[in-house]
């Protein structure tokens, strides 16, 4: 994918107005939770058509960080623009968050609604008409392959289908910039790879995806860009390339992070 | 949206009432229609001692709106329809409040409080239009 570019200006640097506003400006963000520092005076710039991979350990703030972002969780401080339109103002904040589809991690969808009903809900509250409302659910749940679980009430789906229908939810309006949390977790391979080829699909739309991800094989294979973070701080950033270096993404995750060995396993296991 | 919420409430509440089968639907419609109808009975049948039947009437008050704060408590609100899943939509702020405002209000549950509530305003009648009144305004 060409024509993308990731920076990340250092904290406090004066915001440079760009001509054409890349599909998500993050600025000096910060949150805490009590005596914990959940997310650092982050700064993350995506361009537009770029895909874009968070990747860090467990607790690093991804979602923190990605729930600010896209107008979930209200930061401490910092800005938060997509395409342009402040995420965080109440002047331009519903019109950001028309210009996203997001996937958070752990969305609570109307457990007694099916897939097709949720959708066609949703679409009509977001302002679309019913004839594309229609034709899109049609669309999703075949592309999705949720067809065989179109009368089964999403209380009754697994986790990775429950998946689905959130991805379905996220891409509904047609969406020029996608935010998904953890969008690999609990999905089968096959379905891994389906929704792989609707987030590339997205991409050569010139659209934006941003993820955030532990399935390292996947960012590598998905993204141009990546983001390591650990303890609530970008810590590396840049194409992927320049990321990973020789190695492999998460050769270079591991040396990034620091991580460790287990030391020769557990005290109890040992002969 | 209000329609289309109002639309999606009774979609979700129905579906949760068919899981649930209509055996549990028609046997807490019944317990919760007598129990109402019960309690708006004691405000319209005088009772012999006033002081009496005020006492009856703030306990069973006390005991629906105990009840009713407690179903919420323990269910974790109604939950029928989920303000976390309409953040993400980008919808005018004052505009989604309002209309889910709306929509919660249409809530069974609360049209039995409702009848419940009224033997304030009969219980009131029996001293006079005034006090009528005074149960209606306390019950709204």
């Amino acid at each position: 994918m060409t024509g993308t570019a990731l920076v990340e200006p250092a904290p406090g640097a004066p915001a440079a107005t760009p001509a054409v506003p890349p599909a998500l400006l993050i600025r000096g963000l910060s949150k805490r939770f009590g005596d914990t520092t959940a997310v650092a005076e982050v700064s993350l710039q995506v361009e537009r058509g770029a895909f874009f991979g968070l990747v860090g350990p467990n607790g690093a703030g991804k979602t923190t960080l990605l729930s600010m972002a896209v107008g979930l969780l209200r930061p401490d401080a910092g800005r938060v623009h997509v395409l342009g339109e402040d995420v965080w103002s109440t002047r331009t904040g519903a019109r950001a968050k028309q210009l996203l589809g997001v996937m958070p991690d752990g969305l609570a969808l109307p457990a007694h609604l099916t897939a097709r009903e949720l959708l066609t809900y949703v679409g009509l509250l977001r302002g679309l008409p019913e004839p594309r409302v229609r034709e899109r659910t049609a669309e999703l749940i075949d592309a999705l392959e949720l067809a065989h679980a179109e009368r089964t009430l999403i209380a009754d789906h697994s986790t990775g289908m429950r998946k689905k229908v959130a991805l379905a939810v996220a891409l509904l309006h047609g969406p020029r910039v996608l935010v998904l949390d953890e969008p690999f977790e609990a999905l089968d391979p096959v379905s891994a790879a389906v929704v792989c080829g609707i987030l590339d699909g997205v991409v050569a739309g010139r659209g934006t995806v941003v993820i955030s991800s532990h399935a390292m094989a996947l960012v590598e294979r998905l993204c141009d860009h990546v983001a390591v973070m650990a303890g609530g701080r970008v810590l590396r950033a840049g194409s992927l390339s320049q990321v990973r270096g020789s190695g492999t993404l998460e050769a270079a995750f591991a040396e990034i992070v620091g991580a460790r060995s287990a030391g020769g396993g557990l005290s109890w296991y040992r002969c | 949206m209000v329609s289309l919420l109002i639309d999606m409430r009774r979609t979700i509440a129905r579906r949760g009432l068919e899981r649930r089968g209509a055996g549990w639907l028609v046997g807490a419609g019944v317990l919760g229609a007598v129990a109402a109808l019960g309690t708006l009975a004691l405000g319209v049948v005088p009772d012999a001692d006033p002081a009496v039947g005020a006492d009856v009437l703030a306990l069973l008050f006390a005991l629906w709106v105990g009840g009713r704060l407690a179903q919420s408590a323990l269910s974790g609100g109604d939950g029928t329809l989920r303000p976390e899943l309409f953040a993400l939509l980008g919808l005018p702020r004052r505009r989604l409040a309002r209309s889910l405002l709306i929509a919660g209000l249409l809530d069974p549950g609360l049209a039995l409080l409702a009848i419940a509530l009224g033997a304030v305003i009969a219980f009131g009648a029996h001293a006079g239009a005034a006090a009528a009144l005074v149960g209606l305004a306390g019950r709204c």
